[in-house]
């Protein structure tokens, strides 16, 4: 049984179709199309959020919404730390994690529509091009990257996060424990998706939401990288007790 | 507009809530189909509020909002209104009370919220990180 350290569990599997080949991942925080979008994620035909669902098959696999299926062989990657995936008998591929340093996503949403990255591992050629362009084609707002050929595998890693649609998950997780503790510990309920599709935990009187960089944020600010705004007008409004924040999400 | 800000404002001014009327699900429609002419073309409102809105400040580099009003030479009419939520939670109040009590009404990091009138001639956004964006609709006079 796998857990959501982030306390955001409940959020989203993502539902990807290629070519015929269905994928299924589950990562915290994403409970929109949009938000599994902006995270990298390609060919997205649906985010999960119920409880628990099936997928239509004969054999009733229970995807339930903390990242576990039940009825499912899983097995760790070799190729993505702290990922274990499998195969229904349909045929459909299923990825969800445990939580380590190094995931990311946007490597992992992008290779999903391409291929089987987590089973093989080996990209040929033309979808390295294909994955180098897709990555350094943000690369004015990715900030340095670099990419690697390490025997057939693609590494990438991210040098700064600063004008991304999103961090790390470590990242995003240290960044979310910041916020928590500014605002007293705990996880709010769960709220209405911000403006763009962004997660967001509690309402417009005490929340957090995961929000990518913005265009034209004010230099020096958090919004220039993936953030989580928090406020807190509980005791007032801004300057009479009321307080906010970005806190950027750096790697 | 949310009870909290209402109560809030209350408390610090020791008056009753300024004047304002939410809008109902029918009027949201209408105003965001009236707001979609301001764009000249058949995308969404989101989309256009994405690709053609320009910066033009910060909320934290401005003394009054009046003076974006003025820098753009635009200059609303008496009621304005605010969206709140993807043009289905509108409020609609007195301009002169916006400027106001702008610090009452938008509260960084929580509210990413639209202005605009009855002219629908423009729109202005303001992000919750205080970026001002605007869109004007361009007039012609004749010669």
């Amino acid at each position: 049984m796998f857990t959501d350290p982030t306390g955001m569990e409940g959020e989203g599997w993502i539902e990807q179709q290629n070519n015929g080949k269905t994928t299924i991942t589950h990562v915290p925080f994403i409970d929109s199309v949009e938000g599994a979008t902006a995270l990298g994620f390609e060919n997205v035909t649906e985010v999960y959020n119920d409880d628990c669902f099936t997928i239509g098959e004969t054999n009733n696999y229970q995807f339930s919404s903390d990242g576990t299926v039940d009825g499912l062989g899983l097995r760790p990657s070799n190729q993505t730390p702290g990922m274990f995936y499998g195969y229904t008998e349909g045929g459909v591929e299923v990825q969800t994690f445990t939580y380590q340093e190094g995931i990311n996503f946007r490597q992992l949403g992008i290779a999903n529509s391409m291929s089987d990255l987590t089973g093989v591992g080996e990209l040929t050629g033309m979808m390295i091009g294909e994955l180098s362009q897709e990555l350094f084609g943000d690369s004015a707002v990715l900030g340095v990257l670099a990419l690697t050929l390490s025997k057939g595998k693609v590494k990438a890693s991210l040098g700064s996060t600063k004008g991304a649609a999103k961090g790390s998950l470590s990242g995003t997780k240290e960044a979310l424990l910041k916020v928590k503790d500014i605002l007293g510990g705990g996880s709010l309920a769960k709220g209405k998706q911000g403006k763009f599709g962004s997660p967001q935990r509690g309402d417009a009187n005490k929340g957090y939401r995961l929000d990518p960089a913005h265009p034209n944020a004010k230099p020096g600010s958090g919004e220039e990288y993936p953030h989580i705004n928090w406020w807190d007008y509980t005791k007032g409004k801004r300057g009479k007790g009321g307080r906010s924040g970005a806190e950027p999400i750096k790697y | 507009m949310e009870d909290f800000k209402i109560n809030l404002f209350e408390k610090e001014y020791n008056r009753v809530f300024i004047d304002f009327e939410h809008l109902d699900d029918t009027q949201c429609m209408f105003l965001k189909k009236c707001l979609n002419g301001l764009f000249n073309n058949n995308d969404s409102i989101e989309n256009n509020l994405k690709l053609n809105l320009k910066v033009i400040s910060y909320v934290d580099d401005i003394n009054s909002l009046s003076e974006v009003f003025n820098t753009l030479e635009i200059f609303p009419i008496e009621k304005i209104y605010i969206n709140w939520y993807k043009f289905d939670d509108i409020d609609c109040l007195y301009y002169n009370d916006l400027i106001l009590y702008f610090e009452d009404l938008w509260f960084p990091s929580s509210d990413d919220i639209e202005i605009f009138d009855n002219t629908f001639n423009w729109i202005l956004s303001i992000r919750h990180d205080g970026c001002i964006s605007y869109y004007k609709r361009v007039m012609y006079q004749k010669c």
